[in-house]
């Protein structure tokens, strides 16, 4: 029974929440809407995006201090017959927490695309697509409708179309957007299902309408449908070629859009439909399998990559398997944590890649990189900083959620494979994470001497800055402030619960063995199982010319073999064609004229007369 | 069937066969002409010679006659197939062309 | 060489450039390329004196077997040459020089310097069209040798194609 006071507080909160929400849209929409100098426009984003993170701080500090968990149910947008669409925005725990994540890493990226993008003459429309990327994903987190939250989810969708083919002049570049496009959308279809299925079975498209109507019921399939949803945007095993490709757009797009906010979209749509998936054991096996698969695929594939940027999208994929494992464990809470904090140490990395590749004018491979630690020792710093909370070091931000979801994995009563293969995964890890490190940071530098490298820029400076405070404190702030919804398994023998440490360790000593194993007496590799990783499975080899091919074969054998040649033509006037003439040919030979044929004709007649007049009588 | 009258059918019908089925020269169906009249000579005889009718004693001779007759004819047609298609071929022969 | 046969030394010395820069894919530290680049043109001197084609030619089709064989999946490849990252990164930018043309007058105005100087080379181009000759007709049959301009016509008058040449776009913006 609420007092008076509570439910003034109540209405205070919630009143605080909508207007934090509206002025949120209202500061980032602005950007677009003016019309300033060049740019100036790009500062004003970069300024405004500042400004809305300290304003999703508010939800966010109610929610620790005071615990409020609310929906806001606007207005009713419109009626298809019986079935009403509302909009309605959600702001819970989820959305609090993500909302100022995602705007602070957003804010340091702007800020490093500030200067990453200086000589590009179109940064202003470069900031516009960011921005309105930014706010579809808003949209996505704190809708509480499938509808607006489908809006969000084509929003961001369209928006990694733009930017990653950003220099449209480049086919690859073209073709890599087109895949992104195509693998989204062959995940779409699982959100159809899943809308369509909501539609009929709950009458709703209210998430908690969902939830409340959903208990008893079959819900495998719905299940399976978000989960196809979830592996098309977050890059699954199957749909997965687009990521790596994604990194055809400029650096400030791979770290926002295909690192720490788009891809975990698909993640975050598993999480927010939880009880629905956790009904199903069959979605929950899928989603087992499917990540830990995934990550095992993809870590393997960053193994041997040369391209940096690639090592670090297929690192990404890699997590996002991982984040797939634990929701298949059961641990949404845990999975969103680690979106978070993936979200801080894997943009800095990308932002310090960025910063590599723009000092080594556009040089991508690392074969070609070296000694970047004498020459930009504070991207040297960010970037060990990134991979050692990659790793799961203890006590950074990637620790608390990696080392608790690895905990729980040793500690359920799970498929022991697909958790044996998240543990190997892990540990590759640790390995394509030294390898970026030995290649970029160590030796001597395999580069031609080129204009001075620096890092003067304060704008680079103070946004890899922001970042590295990101992925330091993050982990310990997010674990004291908000405890977790389930209690955790807490006996457990030291090797258990060390085991995500010593597989890392495992990972790392191996490496350090095989970086010192590089002398002069080994022979050169060619082997197969590297050629296997290195050419991604030869996966994106296959299928993007074999579907196709089958595809257009069918099409072809359908409407030019089928249709225009069989039923048109073989099925008319080629059949009467044919049968006159096999008709003609034969009565032609009989009507030679050859005294022969005459003897032979009355000779057949005379026997057949004679036979059949014994057989008669 | 008694294996005379067995034997001199089916003498007839080969020799009718070899008529009609050969391809080659024009002399070899001659000669099955030849085996055909034989055939019905003999089987006239017997004929005769079996129901004791001895008014039809005298009609072997007369075939043998008419038999030599076209034999005669048959010669002749070859040779002047001979002369105008200059090979005595049975396939040569046709009511289409000249 | 202008024909479109290559010669077999040319070819010989593709296939040593192209597996000298796959040895520098595989060999990524200075020192073990070295060692291994040492080794491979060792190999390729001892045959260098092969005077009997047939037998340099088969050797050269065991070379490219080999090549084929070790070859790298991910050979390293500079990034402005096709195939490489930054690649036509920048043809988006360039625009064709009509396009100049249709700016509104007040865009125009930013740039005055540079519009008068443009309206100078459209007159200039007008008047010397038809003295400039040589529009393709006198370039050799396998294509330019060079990447200079052909020679005009008369002493004194302008290049052929010279004005696809003074409004080339930038290389990189």
């Amino acid at each position: 029974m609420m007092g008076q006071s509570e439910h003034i507080a109540e209405i205070i909160i919630s009143s605080l929440m909508s207007m934090t929400l509206m002025l949120l849209m209202g500061i980032l929409g602005f950007p677009i809407i003016i019309n300033n100098t060049k740019y100036n426009k790009a500062i004003f984003t970069m300024k405004a995006v500042k400004l809305a993170f300290f304003w999703s701080l508010l939800p966010a500090g109610l929610l620790i201090i005071t615990g409020t968990d609310f929906t806001i149910n606007t207005w009713e947008w419109f009626h298809i017959s019986t079935f009403t669409i509302y909009t309605s925005v959600k702001i819970d725990y989820y959305a609090a927490v993500f909302l100022p994540v995602a705007l602070y890493v957003t804010w340091s990226i702007l800020q490093f695309a500030l200067w990453y993008m200086e000589k590009d003459h179109n940064i202003d429309q470069f900031f516009k697509y960011l921005l309105i990327f930014l706010i579809s994903m808003i949209i996505l987190v704190t809708a509480n409708n499938l509808f607006q939250l489908f809006i969000g989810w084509e929003g961001v969708g369209i928006m990694s179309f733009l930017l990653i083919s950003w220099w449209f002049g480049r086919p690859d570049a073209n073709s890599a957007a087109l895949q992104a496009v195509l693998y989204n959308r062959t995940g779409d279809l699982g959100l159809f299902v899943m809308m369509a299925w909501t539609m009929t079975s709950t009458n709703s498209w209210e998430l908690d309408d969902i939830f409340l109507h959903s208990q008893n019921q079959n819900m495998t399939m719905p299940a399976l449908a978000l989960i196809l949803a979830a592996a098309g945007k977050s890059a699954q095993f199957g749909l997965h070629p687009w990521l790596p490709s994604a990194m055809e757009g400029p650096t400030p797009v791979s770290a926002l859009l295909h690192s720490s906010t788009m891809v975990v979209a698909g993640i975050f749509l598993l999480i927010r439909f939880y009880p629905i998936i956790e009904q199903s054991k069959t979605a929950m096996t899928t989603c087992l399998w499917l990540g830990s698969l995934t990550t095992l695929f993809t870590a393997a594939c960053a193994l041997t990559q040369n391209d940096i940027k690639k090592i670090i999208a297929f690192s990404t994929s890699s997590q996002l398997g991982f984040m797939m494992v634990t929701i298949g464990l059961g641990q949404p809470r845990l999975a969103f944590l680690h979106i978070c904090t993936h979200a801080f140490f894997k943009a800095m990395l990308f932002m310090c890649s960025g910063v590599i590749i723009h000092s080594l004018k556009n040089e991508q491979d690392i074969r070609k990189m070296g000694g970047m630690y004498f020459l930009t020792p504070l991207t040297a710093s960010c970037i060990t900083l990134g991979s050692l909370a990659l790793t799961g070091t203890p006590f950074l931000s990637g620790f608390y959620s990696k080392d608790a979801i690895i905990e729980t994995l040793n500690s359920s009563h799970l498929n022991a494979c697909a958790l044996s293969m998240t543990l190997i995964a892990t540990s590759f890890t640790a390995v394509y994470s030294l390898r970026i490190l030995y290649y970029v940071l160590g030796g001597q530098p395999r580069f031609n001497s080129l204009s001075p490298i620096n890092e003067n820029d304060p704008n680079l400076n103070t946004s890899l800055m922001r970042l590295a405070v990101g992925s330091l404190i993050f982990g310990q702030l997010i674990t004291m402030s908000l405890p977790p919804k389930t209690t955790s398994v807490l006996t457990m023998t030291l090797t258990m619960k060390m085991t995500a440490i010593l597989v890392t360790l495992t990972g790392l000593t191996t490496a350090l063995l095989l970086t010192q194993s590089d002398s002069l007496h080994k022979k050169l590799w060619s082997h197969l199982p590297l050629h296997f990783t290195t050419l991604l499975g030869f996966f994106p080899l296959t299928i993007h010319r074999l579907l196709p091919k089958l595809t257009l074969q069918m099409g072809h054998l359908i409407s030019s073999q089928l249709i225009d040649q069989t039923w048109f033509k073989l099925l008319g006037p080629k059949a009467i064609l044919k049968s006159s003439m096999s008709l003609s040919k034969y009565i032609n030979t009989i009507q030679l004229g050859l005294i022969k044929l005459h003897l032979m004709s009355f000779t057949i007649a005379l026997l057949t007369t004679a036979f059949i007049y014994t057989i008669m009588t | 069937m008694p294996s005379t009258q067995f034997v001199f059918f089916t003498m007839f019908f080969l020799s009718l066969g070899g008529i009609t089925f050969y391809r080659n020269h024009i002399l070899s169906v001659l000669l099955c002409l030849e085996g055909l009249m034989l055939s019905l000579f003999l089987l006239l005889a017997i004929w005769s010679l079996e129901t004791n009718t001895t008014l039809f004693m005298a009609t072997p001779m007369l075939l043998l006659a008419f038999s030599a007759c076209e034999a005669g004819l048959g010669l002749a047609l070859l040779i002047a197939t001979t002369r105008t298609h200059g090979a005595a071929n049975l396939n040569s022969l046709t009511t289409l062309r000249w | 060489m202008a024909s479109a046969f290559l010669t077999h030394r040319q070819k010989v010395l593709r296939l040593y450039k192209r597996s000298l820069r796959h040895v520098e894919s595989w060999a990524v530290h200075r020192d073990k390329y070295r060692y291994f680049a040492c080794m491979l043109r060792a190999r390729f001197e001892e045959n260098k004196n092969e005077k009997d084609m047939l037998k340099a030619t088969q050797l050269l089709k065991a070379g490219e077997e080999e090549f084929w064989d070790k070859q790298h999946p991910q050979p390293y490849i500079f990034p402005d040459s096709p195939g490489g990252t930054s690649y036509e990164r920048y043809e988006c930018y360039k625009l064709p020089e009509w396009v100049l043309d249709y700016w509104h007058p007040s865009e125009k105005a930013q740039y005055p310097d540079y519009f008068a100087k443009r309206e100078q080379w459209k007159k200039l181009r007008l008047q010397t069209w038809s003295r400039e000759g040589d529009k393709g007709e006198m370039t050799p049959a396998g294509g330019p040798r060079t990447e200079a301009l052909p020679p005009a016509r008369k002493e004194g008058d302008l290049p052929p194609m010279w004005w696809q040449f003074v409004t080339r776009p930038k290389q990189c913006p």
